[in-house]
């Protein structure tokens, strides 16, 4: 595992594009674009203010930089660097900004959601799209980028329209039976969509593409109910995470759920491998140890050592207390992913935010459960193979497959805290994002994660 | 009184009635106070018994006391102590005979009476103690009631309070249950006020929103627009094209159209997944099916003999479902009837799959069951024990045979000849059968042999008496001419014509009894003991027709023989008599049942005394 130097970046907007060739990050107003491989710096692009968002266009081409404060968008071509494009939303003001997936359009959302404009790099023309729905996910795009799915708010009913992206055309407009729609979200296949109530109820419906309600799931009433849904890439399962700390497994043809994982606080069960992130004594590093695997320098400043330790079962996790008056309770599944391959749901629980759980998903059960030192930020699969990077806003980064696990503290001076990851598409490296730096981790091959994921792959 | 009669004896019966009326006329006696004492209370003195006596009867009242007591024991049905009177003036004469007699009886009547007395004392007694210890009883269970009258009375305290209890929680949860009611109601209430008030935010949010619209949309906002250095082309390399209202509704339709297209694309694709899906389930189900045949159908003989009527129709539904299965699996057709058909007989043998197995089950857990109580415990040890003490004992029995073979074969050594021991041999090796058959075959040869030389003699002799009458002939001619022509060397010729004759006629003699012996002798004499072999080996053979034939052959033969022997026997009757009468007897035994072993008996009667021994044997 290999290491680049490290950059400067600014409000963690670090981007491999589409294709893979590049790397897009910001430092401050500018916009620095790399090679991917070389981390050679290709373009350099100076904008207006401090950039708030950028987002690649599909195909790669353009990459967009959002300037909420100022109301603008600004686009930049990789291939003619001196094409610019500059949109102003001017006294409308802007919230969001997003490329539709031909790369030729962008929509903008005003403030107050007052409206989405499309703007086109091709023509002139310009649609607005009224009535948007100020929620969590309101805007969703299938995967072969056809069709866009919106939440609507018009007299105090949900809509959801179903756009054909290639002309803007409104292809469906039905309303959703839902209180306060809180998000919508095409399953990979592009032809179903789910749409779920907010918090206050546990609703999740689901429409077919053609604007048909294909079903409704509500597993209890009168508590505080979803607060992430996930489809798994075969569109087979939808994970329905909730405020009562559970995931529901929706099936694709009948809808109904097929299993329930609770995400309890005690772990009992033998077969459950539990990594315990367990620090370790100062004195104890200067040895050469086969664990952790040997780093390119070994930090001289970094202040706590860690490794995984197997703990054995029966494991009790740190939970958080809750505080029930305040708005935005920290229980719940608050974010749930599933592996590219299909096989694997990593999900974390708010009420023990150190923990990461890792479901098999062909066997329906708990796999694994990593608790680290510190509350986990995020994780992300790889979006090639079954391997997940977890970081805890400490300075180091987590690997887990179905091998094992490994801890890798980040090289450079001082401390870098890992604030968030992001895989290159090919999944042969990782971009570290820290509060004001970022830096690239490059994986080894095939071969090389075997042995380094060997050490601890006994077990399993 | 009833009392008193149960105790009494039977016998005592009439005194008692006497009794009886006695006590109902007791009013009358003076002395019945005292009587009625002497009933009641325990045994009296004897002394104031006759002091008492004393009293009753004086010098001056002793006809009164006589007549009193006549009267008396009149009364009481004892005969008068009067004599018959005569007349009436006369005056009565007291009877002493009847007076002591009537003592007498009055005497037994006491000690009777004092016997009873006796008696019902006990009894009193008896039902006193029992009486105690009823009362004893009584008293107990009285005491027992009282506590279990406490027991129950604290009982229904704690019933009572706790009813007590349950009422109040019985009121408690319909407090509960009406404050959860109201609280959700509460609830109820609260989120249709606030989504009321969400509501009424809402329009007028919309309504800023609106306004805001208008305000920011409407001002022509010179600053809402894009800048761009030149448009790029698409993506796909299409121009944008115009919309107009006729190619809008086209567009949509188009749009409807790819819509559908991609809807039904899933729709197929999923189709088609579940067809596989379900493919693979029906192959995976044929497989289990045929599997089950297969695996029920060699039990298919058992249950039948065993005549369980449920398996047995189950089991004929195989036969027919095995039937099907060839067409189904040809068909393959995901027709209703047929994979109802498949799930049926799925079913169905699964059913007795699991009959068969829970009976296994069963099987095992009695046989487990038996196990802890016969120590025949499966487990690996005592299996390996059990196998070596089974060995062991086989090694014991296989000893044991060879010490009983070789005993056997002593004694035969000792008790019996040659023939005797093979003819044992041969009882017990199959082996020597075979070996004697071959025996027996070259023995046939033998016989072949035998006869084809026999005739051969008697060719021979044939040609020799042919030859003799020739010389005979020729012989009488010569003495004719010698007798004719008497000569000088007359003597000397007549020298060699007597030895010439000597010679010629013994062979003359013997040879009728060549002629015969080799004709009654083989069978049975050349080889010796073999005709014990044969007849033993038609015993055991008997269903191999080469055998019977050749048994019933073999018996002609013995019964010629047997007559042969008959015959020959007053030839041979004085050198050895004794040997004659075994022969006899042989005979008679042969001649009793016409069945085999009569022949091989009567065919061996040459060896009698071999013959003798074995008939003892068995």
């Amino acid at each position: 595992m290999n290491f680049s130097e490290v950059f400067k970046l600014s409000s963690l907007l670090c981007k491999f594009s589409p294709d893979g060739k590049y790397l897009a990050s910001c430092v401050q107003y500018r916009l620095v674009v790399r090679d991917a491989n070389t981390l050679q710096i290709c373009q350099l692009y100076t904008c207006l203010d401090q950039i708030q968002h950028i987002e690649w266009s599909a195909d790669s081409l353009f990459i967009l930089c959002a300037l909420y404060k100022r109301g603008l968008v600004q686009v930049w071509s990789l291939e003619q660097p001196e094409w610019h494009c500059k949109i102003d939303e001017g006294s409308a003001g802007l919230v969001a900004s997003c490329w539709s997936p031909d790369g030729r359009h962008i929509l903008n959302t005003t403030e107050f959601h007052l409206r989405i404009t499309v703007w086109s790099l091709c023509t002139k023309s310009v649609s607005y799209i009224k009535y948007p729905k100020a929620c969590q996910q309101g805007i969703t795009f299938t995967r072969d980028g056809r069709y866009l799915a919106l939440a609507e708010r018009r007299d105090c009913k949900d809509y959801v329209s179903i756009l054909v992206c290639s002309d803007w055309q409104l292809l469906r407009h039905f309303d959703t039976d839902t209180q306060d729609l809180a998000g919508i979200e095409w399953a990979p296949n592009g032809c179903v969509l789910a749409a779920w109530d907010s918090c206050l109820e546990y609703k999740i419906l689901l429409y077919s593409l053609d604007g048909r309600l294909l079903s409704t799931f509500c597993a209890y009433e009168w508590s505080l109910g979803i607060k992430s849904v996930a489809w798994s890439p075969s569109s087979q399962f939808l994970a329905v995470g909730s405020y009562d700390g559970k995931v529901r497994i929706l099936n694709h043809v009948t809808w109904k759920m097929i299993t329930e994982f609770g995400h309890p606080a005690t772990i009992n069960n033998p077969k459950i491998v539990v990594y315990k992130e367990a620090e370790k004594s100062p004195p104890l590093v200067l040895g050469r140890l086969a664990f952790p695997p040997p780093r390119a320098a070994a930090g001289p400043l970094s202040s706590t050592e860690s490794e995984y330790e197997v703990a054995s079962v029966p494991v009790s996790l740190q939970t958080l207390k809750p505080a029930a008056d305040r708005a935005n309770p920290r229980i719940g599944i608050g974010a749930l992913a599933f592996s590219p391959d299909n096989c694997f749901l990593a999900t974390r629980s708010d009420s023990v935010p150190t923990a990461v759980w890792i479901w098999d998903i062909q066997k329906l059960r708990l796999l694994a459960v990593l608790e680290q030192l510190s509350a986990v930020r995020c994780f992300q699969w790889d979006p090639r193979q079954a391997r997940l990077a977890i970081c805890t806003g400490g300075g180091k980064v987590y690997l887990w497959s179905p091998a094992g696990c490994v801890s890798v503290q980040v090289p450079g001076e001082g401390d870098f805290q890992v604030l968030s990851v992001c895989w290159h598409p090919s999944g042969d490296s990782l971009a570290l994002l820290s509060k004001d730096h970022f830096c690239l981790c490059f994986l080894e091959t095939e071969q090389g994660v075997g042995t380094a994921f060997g050490q601890r792959g006994d077990h399993t | 009184m009833g009392d008193w009669m149960t105790v009494t004896d039977p016998g005592l019966s009439s005194e008692s009635k006497y009794i009886s009326q006695y006590t109902s006329e007791t009013k009358m006696s003076p002395s019945s106070l005292y009587s009625q004492q002497v009933l009641c209370s325990s045994i009296p003195l004897s002394k104031n018994v006759h002091s008492f006596f004393s009293a009753f009867c004086t010098e001056e009242n002793i006809e009164q006391s006589i007549s009193y007591l006549d009267q008396e024991l009149t009364t009481f049905g004892f005969p008068s102590l009067y004599e018959e009177s005569k007349g009436k003036e006369t005056k009565r004469e007291l009877n002493i005979v009847a007076v002591l007699n009537c003592m007498n009886e009055l005497l037994v009547l006491q000690r009777k009476n004092l016997l009873a007395q006796e008696n019902v004392e006990t009894q009193n007694l008896k039902l006193g103690s029992d009486m105690d210890h009823l009362q004893n009883c009584y008293a107990k269970l009285k005491e027992q009631l009282e506590t279990s009258r406490r027991e129950m009375i604290g009982l229904q305290e704690r019933d009572r309070q706790l009813q007590c209890k349950n009422r109040n929680l019985h009121q408690l949860l319909k407090n509960e249950k009406d404050e959860v009611q109201k609280l959700q109601n509460i609830i109820a209430s609260r989120a249709t006020q606030y989504n009321h008030d969400m509501k009424r935010k809402e329009r007028e949010y919309n309504k800023l929103k609106e306004r805001l619209h208008q305000l920011v949309m409407n001002k022509k906002d010179k600053k809402i627009a894009m800048e761009v250095l030149n448009y790029v082309g698409r993506a796909d390399g299409k121009r944008g094209s115009w919309r107009t209202g006729k190619t809008e509704a086209s567009f949509f339709l188009r749009n409807e159209d790819e819509m559908y297209k991609i809807l039904l694309n899933d729709y197929e694709y999923r189709q088609k997944q579940i067809l596989m899906e379900n493919a693979e389930l029906k192959k995976v189900l044929q497989q289990m099916k045929k599997e089950m045949i297969s695996l029920l159908s060699p039990q298919k003989q058992k249950p039948r003999e065993r005549a369980d009527d449920s398996t047995g129709t189950v089991i004929s539904d195989i036969e027919e479902d095995a039937g099907e299965l060839s067409r189904e699996s040809t068909w393959d057709l995901s027709c209703e009837t047929v994979r109802e058909q498949l799930t049926n007989s799925i079913r169905k043998q699964w059913r007795i799959l699991k009959s068969h197995v829970e009976k296994l089950d069963n099987q095992v857990s009695k046989v487990h069951l038996e196990g802890f109580n016969d120590e025949d415990v499966i487990s690996r040890q005592d299996h390996e024990q059990e196998t070596e003490k089974l060995e062991l004992e086989i090694q014991q029995c296989k000893e044991m045979i060879k010490t009983q073979q070789q005993l056997l074969q002593q004694q035969l050594a000792t008790a019996g000849d040659d023939d005797t021991t093979s003819l044992l041999r041969d009882c017990y090796l199959l082996e020597e059968k075979e070996r004697l058959k071959e025996e027996w075959s070259l023995f046939k040869e033998q016989k072949k042999n035998f006869e084809k030389e026999r005739r051969s003699f008697t060719e021979a002799a044939i040609r020799l008496g042919l030859e003799r009458k020739a010389f005979e002939e020729e012989r009488a001619s010569w003495l004719k001419q010698q007798f004719l022509n008497m000569t000088t060397f007359d003597h000397q010729n007549s020298e060699n014509v007597k030895l010439f004759s000597a010679f010629s006629g013994s062979s003359d003699w013997d040879n009728p009894t060549v002629h015969s012996r080799p004709r009654q002798k083989k069978p049975h004499g050349a080889p010796s003991g073999s005709p014990v072999c044969t007849s033993k080996l038609t015993k055991s053979l008997p269903a191999s027709p080469s055998t019977s034939d050749f048994c019933q052959t073999r018996s002609c033969v013995s019964e010629y023989s047997s007559i042969s022997v008959l015959n020959t026997a007053p030839e041979e009757s004085k050198p050895n008599q004794v040997g004659r009468e075994c022969t006899n007897q042989k005979w008679s035994v042969a001649s009793r049942p016409d069945s085999q072993e009569g022949c091989c008996s009567g065919c061996s009667s040459t060896h009698a005394d071999a013959h003798i021994e074995k008939d003892d044997l068995p």
